[in-house]
């Protein structure tokens, strides 16, 4: 399965598509989003771009999202480098850019695991009033070092988060960080991550600020669900997102035997594979509890299988 | 029986369809709600068992609605026969006499798109020849008329017809025979992700989307396919399949290949409430009645797949006022490349970016649109019916 919609909404902005020639939308209220399509008006983000930053109040700008930036002709896969340094290049003339999405891109366009991203570091010190980051497709995906005063919110989706961009997040400092959400993804597109690659998140030493810790779409949930059970972080949060994963009962079993997770205002679920009794067990805790989804195991050749919710 | 009235003047109705089928039933019952005495059925059964002889007891005037077949299997294994003999003048694959009822029998078996094709060209032709017979006026006239239904059920004639009126369509590959000859063509023509549909096929039976990139291949299918010694058989189902492996993709498109493909660009479709979705536009009598919007978590968005149905709004309202009387124009310009026809099920992708809308199929008989009707409470069959009272 792969991601089914475009964004419809970035950092409380509503999702407009640019169009040339036609004004942009109110900054205050609108997030444009920029991607080449299908049959579209422009062949090459690198003169989409500049109609974009030609508009007039482009420098207004307090929110925008890029979609496919590769030509879908080429079958999208060209990464997304050049078009991180035109961002970077224009930082100037977007001093208000608050949130920014890089690959809002659906199954329907390009699949997660074939989006071709780049080394994107250089966005950190480019827009210093970033609040909300968002990047989707783990493939040749660096974040570098993360350094960033104000990001609030960071979002790393993916098919398979290779192991080195955790550690990455893990490593990053980012003081005012309230919502980190990272999609982990299978192996077999490139998540090779492990608990331990989390391990500075879940001690407690990193992001003073977080309530929300989003750890999703991961192929390891049960494991992963123990060690945040373990973990000094969870007593610090208000929401914990285990969802898209493959948790289990087992999983559950972990999370409920962690007198903190009693401390939390919300878990989430959602697209799992826990059984009645084991969802009762969280419900039972007295917390919001979003279990949305159950999943069941396929058996085939006497193996069991559990898929996450996104992966090619 | 003769399929004329006794009261009244003017020309009687006949409903050519398939006895207890809920197009003709909604039909049917649409005419007892205007006051109307219900249609007299010319069975599809009695026109295959003799075509021109059940085509001659329909009298002058008669105004004959023409219904889909159906899916009742007597019907189908009709039409199949009734196709074997163009499909073996034009060597093509087809079932054998004896073949048909077990395949027909066999549970979510294929049944060969094209043969059914030749079928329904040849008993619907005898009703053809029937009305050019009786002549004008006071004739006998076929809503929709044989060419409008046999343009409809035949995809890369009805992309052609659509391409040459100016309606955008998405861009086809054409004569594709192998998987070897889609794949060169796909690269040659720079269209990395496609739709792999049957040439006369209907209800997404046998389409593929696929997309290829370097990193390798995905095929989403209604296709199920199951090999042994005697070969691949395909069979439809519900739950779609998905496929990675090349080879398994080249055998699927080898298998589907002899009963003839079009090969369209996959449009990327735009995305309402978190699921890829495509609109279904009917028009009646030239003009836009009704938008149904199909919502999937699948790129193959028929509702028998597992889509929901929506409310056409919610996509609508997002896209510009040009692009929306765009898409209208759209409709009416399709229905206009289909003159015989008094209503079609036009299905439109809208693209991601919501300026652009492509044709991706015309329906001939799409107004089966259960519980959806008008802000008076019109269904799809009381319109047609307005329609042909304002003409008449």
């Amino acid at each position: 399965m792969g991601v089914d919609a475009n964004l419809t909404s970035l950092h409380g902005y509503d999702v407009v598509d640019f169009e040339e020639g036609e004004p942009l939308p109110d900054p205050s209220q609108s997030a444009v989003r920029l991607a080449l399509e299908y049959d579209g008006p422009f062949d090459d983000f690198s003169d989409l771009w500049p109609a974009f930053m030609e508009s007039a109040g482009v420098e207004q700008t307090e929110a925008l999202v890029i979609g496919m930036w590769a030509n879908p002709e080429d079958g999208g896969q060209d990464s997304s480098e050049e078009t991180v340094a035109l961002l970077v290049a224009s930082a100037d003339r977007l001093p208000k850019l608050r949130a920014l999405f890089f690959g809002d891109i659906t199954q329907e366009e390009n699949e997660i695991s074939w989006i071709v991203q780049s080394d994107v570091s250089a966005l950190w010190g480019a827009f210093p009033e970033l609040e909300e980051f968002g990047i989707r497709g783990g493939q040749n995906l660096q974040l570098g070092r993360i350094k960033h005063a104000k990001l609030k919110t960071l979002k790393v989706e993916a098919g398979g988060l290779p192991a080195n961009v955790v550690r990455e997040i893990s490593a990053a400092d980012l003081p005012a960080l309230e919502h980190l959400e990272i999609w982990l993804g299978t192996v077999n597109y490139g998540g090779d991550s492990q608990p331990q690659d989390l391990a500075p998140i879940l001690n407690g030493t990193r992001f003073p600020k977080l309530v929300t810790l989003a750890l999703r779409n991961c192929e390891w949930a049960d494991e992963l669900a123990a060690a945040v059970a373990a973990a000094p972080i969870l007593g610090r949060i208000k929401r914990l997102d285990l969802s898209m994963g493959t948790l289990t009962d087992a999983g559950v079993d972990a999370l409920v035997a962690s007198p903190a997770v009693r401390g939390l205002e919300h878990i989430d679920i959602a697209h799992h594979y826990v059984s009645p009794a084991g969802v009762a067990k969280l419900t039972a805790l007295g917390i919001e509890v979003n279990a949305a989804n159950r999943r069941e195991a396929e058996s085939y050749n006497d193996e069991e299988h559990r898929y996450i919710a996104v992966s090619e | 029986m003769r399929f004329a009235q006794e009261q009244g003047s003017g020309p009687h109705a006949v409903v050519v369809g398939t006895a207890g089928d809920p197009r003709v039933a909604g039909y049917q019952a649409a005419r007892v709600r205007a006051g109307l005495p219900r249609a007299a059925l010319l069975d599809y059964r009695e026109l295959i068992a003799d075509p021109d002889g059940a085509a001659a007891r329909i009298a002058a005037p008669a105004d004959v609605r023409i219904e889909s077949p159906g899916r009742n299997a007597e019907v189908l294994a009709g039409l199949l026969a009734r196709g074997i003999e163009t499909s073996a003048a034009l060597g093509l694959h087809h079932l054998r006499a004896g073949e048909i009822e077990p395949r027909v029998g066999e549970r979510g078996r294929l049944i060969p798109p094209r043969q059914l094709y030749f079928g329904m060209e040849s008993v619907l032709g005898a009703l053809a020849r029937r009305a050019r017979a009786c002549g004008t006026p006071n004739g006998i006239r076929l809503v929709p008329d044989v060419d409008a239904i046999l343009l409809a059920f035949d995809k890369s004639a009805c992309h052609r017809r659509l391409a040459a009126s100016g309606v955008p369509v998405p861009a086809a590959l054409s004569d594709i025979d192998s998987f070897d000859a889609m794949h060169e063509a796909m690269r040659a023509a720079r269209m990395p992700r496609v739709f792999i549909k049957l040439r006369h096929g209907s209800a997404a039976a046998g389409t593929v989307a696929l997309a290829t990139s370097a990193f390798g291949m995905q095929a989403v299918t209604t296709v199920d396919m199951v090999s042994d010694a005697a070969g691949v058989r395909l069979y439809n189902t519900r739950a779609l399949r998905r496929y990675t492996a090349p080879a398994d993709i080249a055998r699927l498109v080898d298998a589907l290949a002899p009963h003839g493909l079009h090969v369209e660009a996959w449009i990327p479709k735009a995305s309402v409430d978190g699921r890829t979705a495509d609109l279904r536009v009917l028009v009646v009598a030239g003009e836009p009645v009704f938008r149904v919007l199909r919502k999937s978590r699948h790129p193959i968005t028929n509702l028998h797949l597992g889509g929901e149905r929506g409310d056409a709004d919610a996509l609508v309202s997002r896209m510009s006022a040009t692009a929306v009387v765009a898409l209208e124009s759209t409709c009416r310009a399709v229905a206009r490349a289909f003159p015989g026809a008094l209503q079609l099920g036009i299905d439109v992708a809208v693209a991601c970016g919501l300026a652009r809308h492509y044709v991706l199929e015309v329906n001939a008989f799409g107004d089966l649109l259960k519980g959806i009707t008008t802000r008076d409470g019109l269904d799809a069959y009381d319109v047609q019916l307005r329609a042909m009272e304002r003409a008449a």
